[in-house]
């Protein structure tokens, strides 16, 4: 997904989903049901020239057991309903993962429902289990390779239950986007602080800041500062807190940010961010579009992570 | 296109592995299709198969689910050619096909792994259930594979879904999804064999041995042939009557006609011409009846003595014998007609000389005492009651098992053993009366039958099989006297049963049981064969001939296949959508917890608090609760039951659900 290409603006998925109906569900037989047939027409065949009506009924039998089993994997989405929420930030080259929801809308139980963003090799696919009348929730984690906005247009839920030789299927609108941040990466180190007291070399030397505490891991926190020890005692994952240089502000400036391109320039941008906040400075962000004042703080960070993201892609 | 990127890397499918479950449905599946054949295979093709299925069990089970090594795999097919043309003699008949498809289905299992290799499985054995029925129609096979296919089509779930964790649940789940769809597949099936166009087979040319295993009366006839098929209780043929039935006495049904003798073997005289009109010359009314016919594997049409008409394309000999164009290798109806008082040729034999012939040196004894009858009694008439009361007065007795007549047959046994069964009273019959210088022949066929009081047909078994004969009276034409109703007149009035104790025990001693023993076995015997009838008729005989009949009768022309294909093409959408309407009307309405529920819900949106589409059970529940304080404690305790009932591994009891929601009133 190009980063320039032009975007339409997300539709806010609305709360209750879209309910599956007739229009909106196909289905065709699978190879094996092809292969299935196949077999019918030799079973056929067999039962015409030894003219056996055993083997007719047989053979009609099982006919007959595939046009049934079309409208029980047929049944297993009908009148279901898909619903997704915008995933969480991410940086590019990860994964988004968006909530979905799919309802059984007072339903019998459903058999094999999967859904995916599109049934390409590779894809991640959910398996979702559906009783009656219940409904059931997942992440569904799509690649995200380029910074800006990942929109999850459609995603396409299907079942082959009960036997295999049908697939119905669905693409379903869902009109959700995640924002991806840029990659973090860049061997500059961070700019030196303006208000320079304590620090001779222009950046906040490491060690030298003060212990303050610990708070939950965040993605863009360095690992360097997770508290390793306290992480193996619980299920969060403490990060260090440094209280360094609070008076001082760093500028992470993207006339600074060097490289060769754009692209480099907004992957050291958003390496200097999460290196910031991650120490605890109190940083500014200066794009050529504009500026973000000084501060620090998750929503400070991710203010900054989002400017950058969306640099130079339309709304 | 899609499918060309996708193969063999459908997301979809990904994740799948082959477990011990699913190859156990398989194994399963597969033992329970080759079952029915155990006994018609050599005997190491089974044994082949099930050491494979337990070898690669074994392996999967051991967490190994690599196939062996290809080699393995390639000298168990290689060596299974040689080794099954060696036992079964052939590769291209049923039983060598069998034997092919059951090694290779052993075969394949091994190196099964993949989902696609599992489907392949399955229907091969679809494909290997149809073979039984090259065997066997019977009622039994048919019910047997219904069951299997019930078992098969429950693997195939499993194949492809999980049903929980709990083993036994599973199973139980998938053998219900199957039997579900059976059951609603049933109808369609009908629909489809009723409709669905037949067409005269065959496509190409049947292998040989495609019609085993028939037994039937043969041309000819030497000591032994007709006690053999006397052991017999397979049906010959069934005969419905448009009025009632004659007599038992009268049940003749003639078959071939045996003219020349070597002595020993009677045969049929090779050129017997064709029957000229004219040469029955009957009274009274003639009979007329519906004659289904089992296969036999020859050409003789059975009718009883004397059939009046030709049925469909056969050809009625100059000794009155109805032969078919082709070998009866099918169940075959015809109608018939005929005369019970007839006189035939009363004008002369068409062939005197060889109804008179005897071998030269033969017999001398029976010779000499026919001849002595002749010129004792001079009147033919008298000659044969001569030899029928010598029959009676001498200690002939009427057996299953006579003793063997390596000698001149005929004299050994009219002056030696004087024990026999109707071919031996039969032929001596002929060869006194040929002495004697009467015109004389064996005729075959069967004798009696037994009436089926559910089905109102008479049904005629093999041990009907009878030989009586017919001697040529001047003025009276070809007359029939059964000289076994000499020796053993129970035989002709009350059947083989009463003449001959069937029931053998140790020793060799009769063991009659008791009456009313008899009678019920010989009821459920009835009701047993009523029911194989309406199957001959209705399923195994429904071709191209009985469809037209039955379709006519709904007015719907089976003759034009445009007609039948629209048919087929509306009775199948319509029973489709009265299914599809079925399951989706019902949908929801089928769970009592659930419907309980609903209704709960259903009083709370008329006070106007609707659930929202989506909404948790608790998550409304804490709305009503929130707006209607006082309604809280009922609400919750209704939704917990809900929810515990429904999610929760112990359910409880939902009729006290149902309690509490009868008496909920918002």
């Amino acid at each position: 997904m190009n980063a320039a290409a032009p975007r339409r603006p997300a539709i806010p998925a609305s709360a209750t989903g879209v309910a599956l109906d007739r229009r909106r569900i196909y289905i065709l037989p699978t190879r094996q049901g092809l292969a299935f047939a196949a077999v019918l027409l030799l079973m056929l065949s067999g039962a015409v020239n030894y003219n056996n009506a055993l083997a007719y009924l047989l053979t009609f039998l099982l006919t007959s057991m595939a046009l049934v089993s079309l409208l029980h994997t047929y049944r297993n989405l009908a009148g279901l309903r898909v619903s997704a929420r915008p995933a969480e930030p991410v940086f590019a080259g990860g994964r988004a993962h968006f909530p979905v929801r799919v309802d059984n809308g007072g339903g019998p139980e459903r058999e094999g429902v999967v859904l995916s963003e599109k049934r390409a090799p590779g894809a991640t696919v959910l398996h979702l289990r559906l009783a009656a009348d219940s409904h059931a929730e997942a992440l569904l984690p799509v690649p995200a390779a380029h910074r800006g906005w990942r929109d999850l247009d459609r995603v396409c839920i299907a079942s082959r239950a009960p036997f295999g030789i049908f697939r119905a299927w669905s693409p379903v609108r869902v009109a959700v986007r995640g924002l991806v941040y840029a990659h973090p990466a860049g061997e500059r180190p961070l700019p030196a602080s303006v208000a320079e007291s304590r620090d001779d070399h222009g950046h906040g030397g490491s060690g030298r800041e003060d212990f303050s505490g610990l708070r939950e891991y965040r993605p863009g926190d360095s690992p360097r500062h997770i508290h390793w020890k306290a992480a193996a005692r619980g299920a969060v994952l403490p990060v260090k807190l440094f209280d360094g240089q609070s008076a001082a502000e760093t500028v992470l400036s993207f006339a600074d940010a060097g490289g060769t391109g754009l692209e480099p320039r907004l992957s050291q941008l958003t390496a200097w961010v999460l290196d910031a906040e991650s120490r605890g400075l109190r940083y500014a962000l200066e794009m050529p579009d504009g500026r973000i004042a000084a501060a620090s703080g998750p929503a400070h960070q991710d203010a900054c992570l989002r400017r950058i993201a969306l640099h130079g892609i339309p709304a | 296109m899609r499918w060309a990127r996708l193969t063999g890397a459908d997301p979809e499918l990904a994740g799948w592995h082959l477990s011990v479950g699913r190859l156990s449905w398989l194994t399963i599946g597969l033992a329970l299709v080759i079952a029915p054949h155990v006994g018609r295979l050599p005997t190491w093709v089974p044994a082949l198969f099930a050491l494979l299925c337990g070898w690669r069990l074994w392996r999967v089970r051991r967490g190994d689910d690599r196939p062996p090594h290809r080699a393995v795999i390639v000298v168990i097919a290689l060596a299974a050619l040689p080794a099954v043309y060696a036992s079964v003699g052939s590769l291209t008949g049923r039983e060598a096909g069998v034997a092919l498809l059951a090694v290779l289905s052993g075969v394949k299992l091994l190196e099964t792994r993949g989902l696609r290799d599992c489907y392949v499985l399955s229907y091969l054995g679809f494909f290997l259930a149809v073979t039984a029925f090259l065997f066997d129609q019977g009622i039994a096979i048919g019910a047997y594979m219904l069951a299997v296919v019930v078992v098969m089509t429950a693997s195939l779930h499993a194949l492809g879904f999980d049903a929980g964790h709990d083993p036994r649940m599973a199973v139980a789940t998938h053998l219900r999804r199957a039997a579900v769809l059976v059951v609603q597949a049933v109808p369609l099936m009908l629909v489809l064999f009723v409709l669905f166009p037949r067409i005269p087979g065959p496509l190409w040319g049947l292998p040989e041995d495609a019609h085993g295993g028939v037994t039937g009366l043969s041309d000819d006839m030497s000591p032994g042939n007709i006690s053999s098929l006397s052991q017999s209780d397979a049906v010959a043929f069934r005969v419905r009557f448009d009025g009632p039935a004659p007599d038992a006495s009268r049940l003749y049904w003639r078959g071939p006609v045996l003219t020349h003798t070597d002595g020993r073997r009677w045969t049929r005289d090779p050129r017997p011409g064709f029957a000229l009109p004219g040469l029955q010359r009957p009274r009274g009314e003639p009979v007329d009846y519906e004659v289904t016919l089992e296969p036999h594997g020859g050409r003789w049409l059975f009718a009883l003595d004397l059939p009046a008409m030709r049925a469909a394309g056969a050809r009625l000999s100059a000794a009155i014998e109805l032969r078919a164009p082709r070998d009866i290798d099918e169940r075959m109806r015809y109608r018939m007609r005929s005369w019970l008082d007839y006189r035939l040729a009363p004008d002369g034999p068409l062939h005197p000389a060889a109804a008179l012939a005897l071998p030269r040196d033969s017999h001398p004894r029976a010779r000499a005492l026919g001849l002595a009858w002749r010129e004792q009694l001079g009147d033919p008439g008298a000659v044969v009651r001569r030899a029928l009361a010598w029959f009676r007065e001498q200690p002939f007795r009427y057996t299953l098992t006579p003793a063997l007549l390596p000698g001149d047959a005929v004299d050994d046994f009219l002056f030696g053993t004087r024990e026999g069964f109707c071919e031996h009273y039969a032929g001596a019959f002929v060869v006194l009366m040929r002495a004697a210088g009467i015109p004389a022949r064996v005729v075959t066929g069967y004798q009696g039958g037994e009436m089926n009081p559910l089905g109102d047909y008479l049904l005629v078994r093999q041990r009907d099989a009878h030989a009586w004969t017919e001697v040529w009276l001047a003025g009276q034409g070809w007359v029939r006297v059964d000289p076994t109703s000499a020796v053993s007149p129970l035989r002709v009035e009350r059947g083989i049963d009463a003449a001959i104790p069937r029931t053998v025990g140790p020793g060799g001693l009769a063991i009659e049981p008791a009456p009313a023993v008899a009678d019920a076995l010989r009821r459920l015997r009835q009701t047993l064969d009523a029911v194989q009838a309406g199957w001959n008729a209705w399923v195994l005989g429904y071709g191209p001939e009985r469809q037209r009949e039955a379709l006519a009768r709904v007015g719907l022309d089976a003759s034009s296949t445009g007609s039948l294909v629209l048919a087929l093409t509306v009775a199948v959408a319509a029973l489709l959508a009265l299914l599809g309407a079925w399951m989706f009307v019902r949908r929801g309405h089928r769970d009592p917890v659930h419907a309980a529920y609903l209704r709960f819900c259903a009083r709370l949106a008329r006070r106007g608090l609707a659930r929202r589409a989506g909404e948790g059970p608790r998550d409304f529940a804490r709305r009503v609760a929130a707006r209607r304080p006082d309604l809280a404690p009922a609400v919750n305790a209704i939704t917990e039951r809900y929810v515990a009932l429904r999610y929760a591994q112990r359910p409880g009891d939902p009729a006290a659900l149902r309690r509490a929601v009868a008496d909920f009133r918002p």
